[in-house]
């Protein structure tokens, strides 16, 4: 690898990394709060670009074993390093959605919070639930405090193969690597929604569902809205 | 590949189309043709891993920078004898202070593999560094606190996880020194890398950044494949039996390669599992993973890596199963 091809390597990344974290790509792939450390990566990566770009040729350098200058060989590995950015331009890889969380329904969803479940605000309208959330309170003290209450659960939407759909989210921790999906199935609404569009769903529990119970978390549904899909689809 | 064509390019300038220019024109080429390329790789599968993948890279990013801007100050400020008097002088000694030092380094495993070869550069004996790769990623405070955020009510979990990573890093530095001579032998030769106090400040970050790269994104696309690939319920089938379960966990914390601020709510989601299985892949991951695996195979060498990565997995898993019998 030349000189300028090194170079060219470092620039690509750092052009890469600062186009993601300056909009809202990044968001696709890691949590809110690495934005400023990955514009600030990338300016250091443009930046080296630079100096790497100016520094003298090898040739000027004086030169210990009369070949190529060192710091000169790099790894044919190096090479790899190209792959995210041009996978990044060429596929963009969207958020991880109904594909990912049809894959790991069946998966065990971490314990409900150890903190007193608190009751949900008192409201004349439905209350704005998230998905998880309402999958542990239904899993609490038999559902005391959402049953018979209206409320609304937005995500987007995923189905099974026995022809159920789900309202659906996905939270990361750290990066879309460690995802986990919460998903509640949407009962009494045939006209299932696009697979991976957004809907607000207004409705009640259906009384005895649960994670981990006979019959998967599920709500009753009063109406479905199409929404936007967020900026930052995770939790 | 990378010797050949630089030359020719600087004999005949402008006739011939340099390395440079090539691959400035390929990505050139894939940026503007992203419109007709996208539809024919609009897969689900690929998707998918495309995101993981990315996700992993762009999240190491930070990290992979900030340890290789730390190990160049290392290589082009810290002289040997200042890094002597903080270093004891018996490794016997440093192994375990090199444990203890990991608390202060807040970061993934991805930054600590420079910075543990720029330490073996200024002479610091290797199995001190190696302890300290150990240890950095995994008793670092904000691991600590991700654990105990993903463990809620099991304050033990984090005395659990904080001591079997120590006595995992220290061990395996003790072991090195007892049984690894010539390994570390080669080490210390391969880690001399003369040129290293030549360079300057930007000199070192550029070279160390495109030495760690590379391995970084082949780790990345190993991990990913498996994330996607190999279905969560796969590890679940072998929940009950106590030992093929810890088996099954440590195999998976390799494979999977998490970053170990994350991994424990990707732990606690085991919900089948004893938590001394729990706790192995607590302990398994931030020690070693396919990630690293590779960056230390570009760092210090494929034999190397090969006695080394089976060394420390083992060590952690008989680490963690004895602090999880006494305490869990």
């Amino acid at each position: 690898m030349t000189r300028t091809t090194q170079a060219l390597v470092v620039g690509f990344l750092g052009a890469v990394l600062l186009r993601l974290s300056l909009g809202d790509g990044y968001l696709r792939y890691v949590t809110d709060w690495m934005k400023w450390p990955l514009v600030a990566t990338g300016v250091v990566l443009l930046g080296l670009t630079v100096w790497m770009l100016l520094r003298p040729a090898p040739g000027d350098i004086e030169d210990h074993d009369g070949h190529d200058g060192h710091g000169h060989k790099v790894p044919a590995m190096t090479w790899l390093a190209l792959l995210p950015g041009v996978i990044v331009f060429v596929a963009s890889p969207p958020s991880l959605g109904a594909y990912l969380a049809e894959r790991r329904a069946g998966d065990p969803v971490a314990a409900a919070p150890d903190a007193e479940i608190l009751p949900l605000p008192a409201s004349d309208g439905p209350v704005d639930v998230e998905v998880a959330e309402f999958m542990w309170r239904a899993g609490v003290e038999d559902g005391a405090t959402i049953k018979d209450r209206d409320v609304r659960l937005t995500g987007f939407v995923s189905t099974d193969e026995n022809g159920n759909w789900y309202v659906t989210r996905i939270a990361i921790a750290c990066c879309a690597a460690d995802a986990s999906a919460s998903r509640v199935r949407v009962e009494d609404y045939d006209d299932a929604p696009e697979r991976d569009s957004w809907v607000a769903v207004t409705g009640r529990w259906v009384e005895g569902t649960a994670p981990g119970g006979k019959s998967e978390t599920a709500i009753e549904a009063s109406s479905v809205e199409p929404r936007e899909a967020p900026a930052n689809t995770y939790q | 590949m990378s010797t050949k064509t630089p030359v020719r390019a600087a004999q005949k300038p402008g006739f011939r189309l340099g390395q440079t220019e090539v691959v400035a024109i390929v990505l050139l080429v894939i940026l503007l043709s992203q419109r007709w390329l996208l539809p024919l790789l609009d897969h689900d599968l690929f998707n998918t891993w495309g995101t993981i993948f990315v996700a992993i890279v762009v999240q190491s990013a930070p990290f992979l920078l900030g340890g290789v801007l730390l190990s160049a100050v290392i290589s082009t400020f810290l002289s040997e004898k200042a890094l002597s008097k903080i270093v004891p002088k018996s490794p016997v000694l440093g192994v375990p202070v090199a444990g203890l030092a990991g608390i202060g380094l807040p970061g993934c495993e991805c930054a600590a593999v420079p910075v543990t070869n720029s330490l073996i550069r200024r002479g610091v004996a290797p199995a001190v560094a190696l302890t300290f790769l150990l240890a950095a990623p995994a008793v670092n405070p904000a691991v600590l606190v991700s654990t105990a955020v993903a463990f809620p009510g099991q304050p033990m979990m984090v005395l659990a996880r904080f001591l079997a990573s120590l006595i995992t890093a220290v061990a395996v530095g003790w072991i090195m020194m007892a049984r690894g001579k010539l390994l570390l032998e080669r080490l210390t030769n391969l880690g001399r890398d003369v040129h290293a106090h030549e360079r300057s400040f930007l000199g070192n970050v550029s070279h160390d950044f495109l030495h760690a790269s590379g391995f970084l994104v082949l780790g990345a696309m190993l991990a990913a494949a498996v994330n996607t690939f190999v279905p969560r319920s796969v590890v679940n089938t072998v929940a009950g039996q106590a030992v093929l379960g810890i088996a099954t966990l440590a195999l998976f914390a390799f494979v999977v390669a998490l970053c170990s601020e994350s991994d424990a709510f990707v732990a606690a989601s085991f919900t089948a599992f004893s938590d001394t299985a729990k706790l192995v892949f607590l302990v398994v991951g931030p020690a070693m993973d396919i990630k690293l695996a590779s960056m230390e195979a570009g760092q210090f060498g494929i034999g190397f890596a090969l006695r080394f990565v089976p060394l420390v997995i083992i060590t952690a898993v008989a680490s963690a199963v004895g602090i999880g019998w006494w305490l869990l």
